[in-house]
């Protein structure tokens, strides 16, 4: 098992729970924010779309969701599909 | 694709920036000027008579026989079976009509502008019910009616109308939604407000026969709806042919076929077979008795009325069975999946006055799988029997299917 | 006298689950022999066929058309049961909110519902999905793809795209996920606390999570990646921006990975990143054990010593007194010496074979870890199967959902004169049965009837709807051993095994 420490930026690493103000802090100041930091932090809120018992349990949690009713696409015709996609549809 | 969004995005904005207003009464032959001799303008994409429905070859024999072409309806049919008579589409004369649409010079059609662009749009004056040549009927009494309505009634309408400097129709529609109409199957509200604007007006000004004016706007709930076609069409022509837009600017059926036009494809049609409406047909009918989907009438779903409109007319929805408001709201927001937004100017209470949907992205169709809505009559497949019942129709995937290809050639994609 | 009877609804789709559902509901009707409720897609009209279920009408139908189909005794008894299919499935799916029952159809008038949406949870079939995914990531939206049978080609195209447009792309094949204390498809509720989980498979996770929360523990978030990130041709894209994501979260401060051993060169990327993180790392790949970490982190090739890690040090154990393997191999009637794994979940059936091999047992299984054999090469061996493995999986729903084909394999186990001990997870939370201890038990002869003995773990918490505690006394009751983890139960085994050997 590592035990030694390993100095970076003047972090000590100890074992899993380290109480290092940089390994608490997480991000480094100045950082630019990430879109994942929006998700990590606030809350989930969700655009479910298949089975709608997915939505349901997420709203007995009372998360924020809205479940889209889902059917396959009317195209079938695999061009007008593949120019579809193309267009925006 | 962005280019789509912007094009997209100015049909929209024009179609809500419509004013229209009706502005008068006149002679078809005064106001098309291209609407030639022995020409017959009829509801839909171009059709053949060969492949023209009963209740359409009966009201072409009428139209003819009104016109003074032939003396009676056997030799108008013949007439019109030699190729002597040329037939197109009331949209290549900036027109609708409802049902088979019949419109020829010597006939009285409605006259709307839209005077934030200039343009404008027309439609004969809706005959009643039963017995008429919409539904196919073409016998004395019916050619006799349009007569008076050429005549006598058209004219007095204009006079009154013209009289008012035209009459606004946005904000009358607006009135209409919120009183239970959808200006496709029920138009009784704004039937009645239009006859409270011009009574007073039309009093002053007639001549001949007030009385029986005043009982033929009165006595028929669906008078307005040839003003609304009309409202329809001038509103949605500013956004025709506008490049990379894929929003649909007409939808028609001529009874046989169902045909699309599309804002950045130019006047190319997109058909396919029209299909049967759907809904509850009076006692006595059954789906044995019922003509394929015909009319122009579906211009006002173009424009984010009638079956788009549904929220506003819940008792529509009990054509189509059960029945219930939440029904009627759902059609409503189904739409909203298909088109560009809503009209803030034509806003629906059971919907906590959210707009109708406007703008039917073609793209948006093909992709949810979801097809206009459309509220219409039930005509009886014989010819003049008038209608039978009505219901929701829609109109077939193929129309859009042909609709993206052509566009996708347009622009360059494959 | 025996009707088949078909009809067929176009253009009409509901959900997998809740066609099932409605499926099992009319079998259980008067007279009624056989009937489903299934989309009318090429592979479920040869599918019905093979039942027996398909008639002239059912055989028109298109895919996008759903097809009823009724076996019965009698005319009467088949229309009364597609009457009741009728009703269930016009049955509105909630409530009555009054004049708001309106349901999206599409992802742009969710939006308009929910404007500051940040995830879309995708569950369609397959060969839809990454069509949907790549609206969510049009909007800047992450995406957790429940879905699988997803195209590798696809999976690789939306991870590089979500990684160019810094969003987080967890699946195809993306089960469980918990992010913010929020449970995401098949997901336990576990209390927060400061560990954050990424892992490729769900199961794992779901152990992982649930041993932290029976033990003191909490976690912070649990990113899901999907089954095949660490696979060569994915580069491991969506774990490094996990451990990216957890690295920045200020509320985690320790991160556990769990897989199966990935591709050399994905491991070696993954491992670097580890090794320049600024929080301790526990590495879990599954029957590895042999492979140089970074200086912040520590390998498990099994779970729970992962946790007992990540807990720091804490050793998990038997509540109670340890069972006494040879008392329970008395209970094993001579002369069977077999063990029979029935798992739901994959990387539970990879513990298990961990545990075994660990212990010089040869085992075989329908998912090998490496150096353990396919059932087919040793017909009469050990062996555990994952019964959520594509094979098992065609035409019908994952075990978690529908436990019947478990339940008739471990009957078929039970009768079989070979089987001496059968190992079985029970995996409760979110999205998982709604009792799946007694729907095991209801499927079971009576304790003293049974010639095997039923070892089992139960993968959930107390907070989970069908709570862990209950869950585990049903089974004791029930004369089922219930283990304290997953690798606890394939330990109990072996000492079983070598205690009737």
């Amino acid at each position: 098992m590592r035990r030694r420490g390993d100095y970076r930026s003047g972090m000590a690493r100890e074992g899993p729970t380290s109480d290092s103000p940089a390994a608490q802090a997480g991000r480094r100041l100045g950082e630019t924010p990430m879109k994942t930091d929006d998700l990590l932090e606030s809350e989930p809120r969700v655009i479910n779309v298949g089975l709608r018992s997915f939505a349901d349990d997420l709203a007995s949690c009372n998360a924020s969701v809205v479940h889209v009713d889902w059917s396959p696409p009317a195209v079938t015709d695999p061009r007008i599909a593949s120019l579809l996609a193309k267009l925006g549809g | 694709m962005k280019r789509i969004g912007e094009a997209n995005a100015e049909a929209h904005r024009r179609i809500l920036a419509a004013e229209p207003v009706l502005a008068d009464v006149r002679l078809a032959r005064d106001v098309l000027p291209r609407l030639g001799d022995r020409t017959i303008l009829h509801a839909g994409p171009p059709i053949t008579w060969e492949r023209m429905c009963g209740p359409m070859r009966g009201a072409v024999a009428g139209a003819v026989v009104f016109e003074g072409w032939a003396k009676d309806l056997e030799a108008a049919m013949a007439l019109a079976a030699s190729g002597a008579i040329a037939f197109e589409p009331n949209h290549h004369h900036d027109a609708v009509g409802p049902m088979t649409g019949m419109t020829t010079r010597g006939m009285a059609v409605l006259v709307v502008e839209n005077r934030a662009f200039g343009n404008r749009a027309f439609c004969t004056v809706n005959e009643g019910v039963g017995n008429v040549m919409r539904f196919g009927g073409n016998d004395a009494e019916v050619i006799e009616r349009l007569r008076w309505i050429a005549t006598t009634a058209g004219p007095a309408l204009g006079a009154a109308i013209r009289k008012r400097g035209g009459i606004p129709l946005k904000g009358l529609i607006a009135r209409g939604l919120a009183m239970g109409d959808e200006m496709h199957m029920r138009n009784a509200a704004c039937t009645s407000l239009l006859l409270r604007e011009l009574a007073g007006d039309l009093a002053d000004t007639c001549e001949h026969d007030l009385g029986r004016i005043l009982r033929f706007v009165a006595g028929n709930d669906m008078f307005f709806l040839n003003v609304a076609m009309a409202l329809a069409k001038a509103a949605v022509a500013p956004a025709h042919g506008i490049a990379h837009s894929t929003v649909v600017t007409t939808m028609a059926r001529n009874g046989t076929d169902f045909g699309i036009r599309v804002s950045g494809t130019g006047d190319r049609w997109f058909t396919g077979p029209a299909q049967m409406a759907r809904g509850l047909l009076f006692a006595g009918y059954s789906d044995a008795d019922a003509n394929q989907d015909i009319g122009d009438s579906c211009i006002t779903e173009t424009v984010g009325l009638g079956g788009f409109a549904m929220a506003a007319a819940p008792a529509v929805v009990g054509f189509l069975g059960a029945g219930r408001l939440a029904d009627a709201i759902a059609h409503t927001r189904r739409m909203a999946e298909i088109t560009l937004g809503p009209n803030p100017e034509w806003r629906l209470p059971t919907l906590d006055m959210d707009g109708v949907p406007v703008g039917i992205d073609i793209r948006k169709v093909l992709s949810t799988g979801v097809l206009p809505v459309i509220n219409t009559a039930i005509a009886n497949r014989l010819p003049g029997r008038g209608q039978i019942g009505a219901g929701v129709v829609h109109p077939p995937m193929a129309c859009f299917e042909q609709a993206l290809v052509a566009f996708a050639e347009l622009n360059g994609v494959a | 006298m025996t009707t088949l009877v078909n009809q067929v609804r176009r253009a009409f789709y509901r959900d997998s689950v809740a066609l099932m559902r409605i499926s099992r509901a009319i079998e259980s009707l008067a007279g009624v022999e056989a009937a489903a409720l299934m989309i009318g897609s090429v592979t479920n009209r040869k599918l019905m066929e093979d039942a027996g279920l398909l008639a002239a009408d059912g055989k028109s139908a298109g895919p996008n058309d759903l097809v009823l189909a009724v076996r019965a005794d009698t005319p009467a008894n088949a229309q009364a049961a597609l009457a009741e299919a009728e009703r269930l499935l016009e049955a509105p799916a909630t409530s009555d909110k009054g004049t708001d029952e309106w349901t999206p159809k599409s992802l742009d008038t969710a939006l308009t519902r929910l404007p500051n949406a940040n995830l879309v949870l995708v569950s369609v079939p397959g060969e839809f999905a990454a069509a949907e995914a790549r609206r969510a990531l049009n909007k800047g939206l992450h995406v957790m793809m429940f879905s699988d049978n997803v195209a590798l080609d696809d999976e690789v195209a939306l991870k590089r795209e979500a990684q160019r447009l810094g969003l987080l792309m967890m699946g195809p094949d993306c089960g469980t996920a918990i992010i913010g204390g929020v449970p995401l498809a098949f997901a336990n509720v576990i209390p927060r606390g400061d560990i954050g989980i990424v892992g490729a498979s769900g199961t794992g996770m779901q152990e992982v999570s649930t041993l932290i929360a029976r033990h003191g523990g909490g976690v912070s978030h649990a990113i899901g990646v999907g089954g095949r990130d660490l696979k060569e041709a994915v580069g491991g894209i969506t774990t490094l921006m996990a451990i990216d994501a957890l690295e920045r979260d200020p509320g985690t401060r320790q991160i556990v990975l769990i897989s199966k051993p990935p591709a050399a060169a994905v491991a070696k990327k993954v491992l670097e990143r580890i090794g320049q993180a600024r929080k301790p790392v526990s590495i879990c790949f599954i029957g590895a054990d042999d492979m140089p970490v970074p200086a912040n982190a520590a390998l498990f090739s099994d779970l729970r010593s992962c946790v007992e890690h990540a807990l720091g040090g804490r050793r998990i154990g038997w509540a109670g007194r340890t069972p006494d393997a040879k008392g329970l191999a008395a209970r094993v009637a001579r002369p069977r010496m077999r063990l029979q794994g029935l798992f739901s979940g994959g990387t539970l059936c990879a513990e298990a074979q961990v545990v075994l091999r660990r212990a010089g047992i040869t085992v075989t299984s329908n998912v090998p870890i490496p150096g353990v054999a396919t059932p087919a090469t040793a017909p009469d061996a050990h062996v555990v199967l994952d019964l959520g493995d594509d094979q098992y999986t065609v035409g019908r729903p994952h075990p978690m959902i529908d436990p019947s084909l478990r339940n008739q394999m471990l009957s078929a186990a039970l009768r079989d004169g070979r089987t001496a001990v059968v190992l079985l997870d029970v995996v409760i939370g979110y999205g998982a049965h709604a009792d799946p201890a007694g729907d095991l038990i209801a499927a079971l002869p009576a304790a003293k009837e049974r010639e095997a003995l039923l070892i089992a773990s139960v993968c959930g918490t107390e907070g989970d709807p069908q709570r862990y505690s209950r869950q585990v006394a049903l089974l004791e009751e029930a004369g089922i051993i219930a283990a304290p983890s997953n690798a606890h139960a394939a330990e109990l085994a072996v000492d079983v095994l070598r205690a009737l050997a």
